[in-house]
């Protein structure tokens, strides 16, 4: 495992889902708040909870637990938050179980990065905070990844429906 | 006694009355024999007038009790016995009054003869005619005839009289043994019932205590329900209390509940605070020290609102186990004060029948002694009716003496009589007879 420079002065916002720690770095935050009424979206990948109006903006909201791979039931619990990124196009969210602190870690560079498993692009480390394993998330990895399983099933599910018109 | 001298007195005074009649039919002067005749005949009224008034008053006693069937008919056994023997006295008596009557009669001829020969103013009887002799004779003969049937029946009534006046002293014996038995049997009575008196008594005095006991009881027992019913009323706003105590207590929760939510939004925007200054950079460090501090109060407001949550919880939980302790006792009351009420139902019929009780007791004791106060008046008249039965049996003593002295006066008018008719039936050779054949001369001087 490769020690990550760290000079102390970068925070990360530590969260909970599904009994499972995170850590993203604080300047990829743009804010946490209460769950908000989403809208589900037809036809999505279950990646895409819905569209949600927060702040006078429009926002996407992505599972974790699916992107993460985590087996789940539903995202219907109230008490969720929705932990609010800066995207390209605008703000963008993921809903998480409970926000933790927003803490320094001491971050250390997992080995599985480098894996052809497109999860582990999006993990950039691990730390530890309060006896628990951080796994850090890159905003960036995590914001692509999600667009490419989106792109990946509406593009499928256009080309279902263009074969279905073929036919 | 005194019956028997006033007897011998009238017989002397019969002798004497008719002494004098014959010696004024047989003197030679007329005007002493006018005088003879008229002694005579005022001293054999005078003792006869004088013997009805003797005999007056028995006569009188005598017809009242014959008077007197209901007496009779009420009367004991011995008593109308006495009545019966008194009734037939009393028809003795009347055939004596009646035979005496005829005996009057025979004197009254005997009377009206002397003054024919006095009119004649013969010399001596011897001399005169036969026709005079005959009609003495005649006169005689009826005289001894009339007066010999008197005595008979005379002699029979005196006797009959004797056997019931004898029957009567035995009556009147087995009366005053009869009484005395019956005072006894009375008296045992009295006793018994001076007895049953006392324990009536006794009776009263305890069934009073027993109903002012029970009416103490039942005042306590009265009290004791209102004293229930206090408490049932007092546990009645108590659980109403405690109602109103947890509806606060789930306000209060609410209340807490929104503190924590306020808390909890706090404790968010603190977070997004820190993240803006994390943004800001250096610019916003000094922030950041104000958002984390922010965030830790409202980290510590969260801990309390969970510990105030607990609390409350747990106030809320005892006061839903107290809310339904308080219903439970609520019931129990109602259940103790139902079963309290039917008792005092129950006891105020036990003290009714107390009452009645010493009220029906209070009858008896009032019975018991008037019952008693009777017996002793029944004992009182026993021994009066002894008393007069004594006397009784002393009169009818007296009767049986005086009876038994008629007999003996009838055997000596009896032997009388006979002389007379012997005299009669001598026609030719007829002379007075001596002195010493009178039918009363025997008779004792005391007499």
């Amino acid at each position: 495992m490769e020690q990550l420079n760290f000079d102390g002065s970068e925070r990360f916002c530590v969260f909970q889902c599904h009994n499972q720690w995170y850590g993203i770095s604080a300047l990829d935050v743009q804010g946490v708040s209460p769950r908000p009424a989403i809208r589900n979206v037809p036809n999505s990948d279950p990646v895409l909870c819905g569209i949600s109006h927060l702040h006078n903006n429009f926002v996407p909201v992505v599972s974790l637990r699916a992107l993460a791979q985590i087996n789940y039931e539903h995202d219907s619990n109230s008490q969720q938050q929705l932990l609010t990124l800066p995207g390209p196009p605008g703000p963008w969210g993921i809903l998480i179980d409970q926000v933790i602190s927003l803490a320094p870690l001491e971050v250390s560079i997992s080995s599985f990065s480098n894996a052809n498993d497109q999860w582990s692009k999006v993990l950039s480390g691990s730390a530890s905070y309060r006896n628990q394993v951080v796994q850090i998330l890159d905003a960036k990895a995590l914001y692509q990844y999600a667009g490419s399983m989106l792109e990946r099933f509406w593009h499928n599910s256009v080309s279902a429906d263009a074969e279905l018109l073929v036919t | 006694m005194r019956t028997y001298l006033s007897i011998a007195t009238s017989n002397l005074i019969c002798i004497v009355a008719g002494s004098l009649l014959c010696y004024g039919s047989i003197t030679e002067t007329p005007a002493v024999g006018t005088g003879c005749l008229i002694a005579g005949a005022l001293l054999l009224v005078g003792c006869f007038g004088w013997l009805l008034l003797k005999f007056q008053p028995a006569m009188q006693w005598l017809t009242q009790v014959a008077k007197s069937p209901e007496q009779v008919d009420s009367a004991p056994a011995g008593a109308a016995e006495i009545i019966a023997i008194g009734q037939r006295f009393l028809r003795v008596s009347s055939d004596s009054i009646r035979a005496n009557a005829d005996a009057s009669l025979e004197l009254d001829a005997i009377r009206k003869f002397v003054a024919s020969v006095n009119r004649r103013n013969s010399v001596r009887i011897a001399d005169q005619s036969g026709s005079t002799l005959n009609q003495l004779k005649d006169v005689f003969e009826s005289l001894s005839r009339t007066l010999g049937e008197d005595v008979k029946q005379t002699l029979t009534s005196g006797k009959e009289l004797q056997r019931n006046t004898e029957k009567l002293v035995g009556g009147v014996e087995q009366q005053s043994q009869a009484i005395t038995s019956t005072t006894s049997l009375v008296n045992k009575v009295a006793t018994q019932i001076e007895q049953v008196y006392q324990n009536v008594k006794a009776a009263v005095s305890s069934s009073g205590i027993v109903r002012d006991h029970s009416d103490q009881s039942l005042n306590r027992f009265g009290t004791l329900i209102d004293h229930m019913k206090k408490v049932r009323n007092d546990s009645s706003v108590r659980e109403r209390k405690l109602s109103v105590l947890g509806q606060h207590t789930r306000e209060i929760g609410s209340i807490v509940e929104t503190i924590g939510t306020i808390s909890s939004r706090t404790d968010m925007l603190a977070l997004n605070a820190s993240i803006e200054s994390v943004r800001a950079g250096e610019h916003g460090r000094g922030f950041a020290v104000v958002a984390e501090e922010v965030r830790t109060l409202a980290e510590q407001s969260a801990q309390a609102v969970l510990d105030i949550t607990a609390r409350i919880e747990s106030i809320q939980l005892e006061t839903r186990q107290t809310v339904a302790g308080a219903s439970d006792e609520h019931k129990q009351l109602d259940e103790v004060l139902q079963l309290a009420t039917e008792t005092l139902d129950e006891l105020k019929e036990i003290n009714d029948a107390a009452s009645q009780s010493a009220n029906s007791v209070n009858d008896i004791s009032y019975a018991t002694q008037k019952q008693l106060v009777l017996t002793q008046e029944i004992v009182e008249s026993l021994a009066s009716n002894n008393e007069v039965s004594k006397g009784n049996r002393g009169v009818a003593e007296g009767v049986l003496w005086t009876a038994r002295n008629l007999g003996d006066v009838g055997n000596r008018m009896d032997d009388a009589v006979s002389i007379l008719k012997r005299q009669a039936n001598a026609n030719t050779n007829y002379s007075f007879p001596a002195s010493s054949d009178l039918p009363f001369a025997d008779r004792p001087a005391n007499a």
